[in-house]
């Protein structure tokens, strides 16, 4: 199989759009995945995993291939989606408020052993009363996989702030969803 | 350069199994959510479509074209294996170095006699500075991500941090997580002859309410140019947030002393809990604590 770094070479030493195409094709659902899962708005998502591919494109020149590739680009799409969170903070239309008021209008809904609609949504609401910092480690480590280590390289601290942070994560989303946990 | 000695058999070169590589129910939930939220694959063509037409009007795509700096492949060769090797006996090494000692929970010798807390005022490092509890609550939930539940207690004496681990996860509820108190304990002396007391010895020990720490005597020579003390304590927080702690230290070498004590002290303020004469002067030992507030999230 053809590297990361190779496609990275083939597109900057020639121009190669077509290993570009490759590599956002081998990457993009990973990113799309991973904005929606920071951010946790649909709507949302789409726009930045673009914006997260123009970044890419622009940073290229200057990717020295120090960290893998896939670190390198968790690392913008992390930014990104934290960046738009903040942003939507600080206009107080953070979809946290819709969410729960859903969660609350569906609390008595009858079969929970199954994942419902109302289920997915109580998740998501779970996660969105994490901090941003504690949903991306866990977000990273338990759903895509990304080992410790990197994802502490993601984040520029600690493998022991990653554990903790995941740790938390954990605890606080087995209390939010305690009734759906044996 | 700083110790790092662990005591009990719980010890492991890897963090807990639980973190954050747990395959539980919890995480059973969350795959299913995210599989659930996953966008299928015309939607990903059309978004991979998008992404090509907007890089295709992108005026830095040609920015990055002609650059001759060539990427490492990361593929694994024999020469990336070598390294990764090396890498992994050094990380081996370093281990090895790490010295384990046996760690078997014994009772603290009570003393009949509660010793009278003085009212002197005590120098400035007696007492435990907002940043100094600060720090040790970011360090207690380090060192909680990486040994858990298992973590009893820690104390950070001169230049060496010694950890009390249980053999296997106790009970949540009952390990350094549920309540922590720090406790400062000061030895200083006076030599004959002179009125200002120096610092011979200190350590603040970091604990869950109610447990034992059983600091092994060590020593010179062994893995320190000092020796260092005996020490057992047990912290007791009372519901008015006084704080009772019994101690027994034993110092050897040039300061050598026993000191038992049981003191009631107020929630960070020093006090003085025992004064010894002996042939090599005057010592007495303080002692301050406090409960450690969690460090938020």
């Amino acid at each position: 199989m053809v590297s990361d770094e190779e496609f990275i070479n083939r597109f900057r030493e020639r121009g190669d759009r077509a290993a570009l195409g490759e590599l956002l094709k081998r990457h993009l659902p990973q990113v799309r995945r991973l904005v929606f899962q920071i951010t946790l708005n649909d709507g949302a998502a789409d726009d930045l995993a673009q914006e997260v591919w123009l970044r890419v494109v622009r940073g290229l020149a200057g990717f020295d291939g120090r960290s893998k590739f896939s670190t390198w680009l968790y690392r913008i799409a992390k930014n990104v989606a934290c960046t738009w969170l903040e942003r939507e903070s600080r206009r107080a239309s953070n979809a946290t408020p819709e969410l729960l008021e859903a969660v609350e209008a569906t609390a008595t809904a009858p079969d929970q052993r199954l994942l419902t609609l109302e289920l997915t949504t109580e998740v998501e609401a779970a996660l969105a009363k994490l901090a941003p910092s504690l949903r991306t480690a866990l977000v990273l480590t338990a759903l895509h996989g990304v080992a410790p280590a990197e994802v502490a390289a993601i984040e520029e601290c600690t493998v022991s702030t990653i554990y903790w942070r995941v740790h938390t994560a954990r605890e606080q989303l087995r209390k939010a969803l305690q009734e759906h946990l044996p | 350069m700083t110790d790092l000695n662990i005591k009990g058999d719980g010890w492991s070169s890897e963090p807990p199994k639980s973190e954050p590589a747990e395959s539980g129910p919890l995480d059973a939930l969350l795959h299913t959510w995210s599989a659930r939220r996953e966008p299928s694959a015309e939607q990903l063509d059309q978004l991979q479509a998008a992404i090509l037409d907007r890089l295709a009007n992108e005026p830095s795509m040609g920015e990055a074209v002609g650059k001759t700096c060539v990427l490492p492949n990361r593929q694994q060769g024999p020469a990336a294996l070598a390294h990764r090797g090396l890498a992994w006996l050094v990380g081996c090494a370093m281990l090895v170095a790490v010295t384990l000692i046996l760690w078997t929970p014994s009772p603290v010798p009570v003393s009949k006699d509660t010793v009278k807390v003085t009212g002197n005022l005590p120098a400035d490092y007696a007492w435990l500075r907002d940043d100094q509890l600060r720090n040790k609550s970011q360090l207690v939930a380090e060192m909680r991500s990486v040994f858990g539940s298992q973590l009893q207690w820690f104390a950070e004496t001169n230049d060496r941090i010694e950890l009390g681990l249980t053999k296997s996860a106790p009970n949540v509820a009952a390990n350094i997580n549920s309540e922590t108190l720090v406790v400062r304990v000061i030895v200083e002396r006076r030599r004959p002859g002179t009125s200002e007391w120096q610092v011979a010895w200190a350590a603040d020990v970091v604990a869950g309410d109610e447990k034992t720490v059983q600091l092994k005597p060590v020593a010179a020579g062994e893995s320190s140019p000092a020796a260092l003390p005996s020490l057992s304590l047990w912290a007791y927080r009372l519901p008015d947030g006084m704080i009772f702690v019994e101690s027994q230290l034993e110092l050897a070498g040039k300061d050598a002393l026993q000191s038992t004590s049981s003191a009631l002290l107020g929630n960070n303020v020093p006090a003085e809990v025992d004064l010894l004469q002996t042939a090599h002067g005057e010592y007495r030992v303080l002692q301050t604590a406090a409960l450690l507030q969690p460090t938020p999230s």
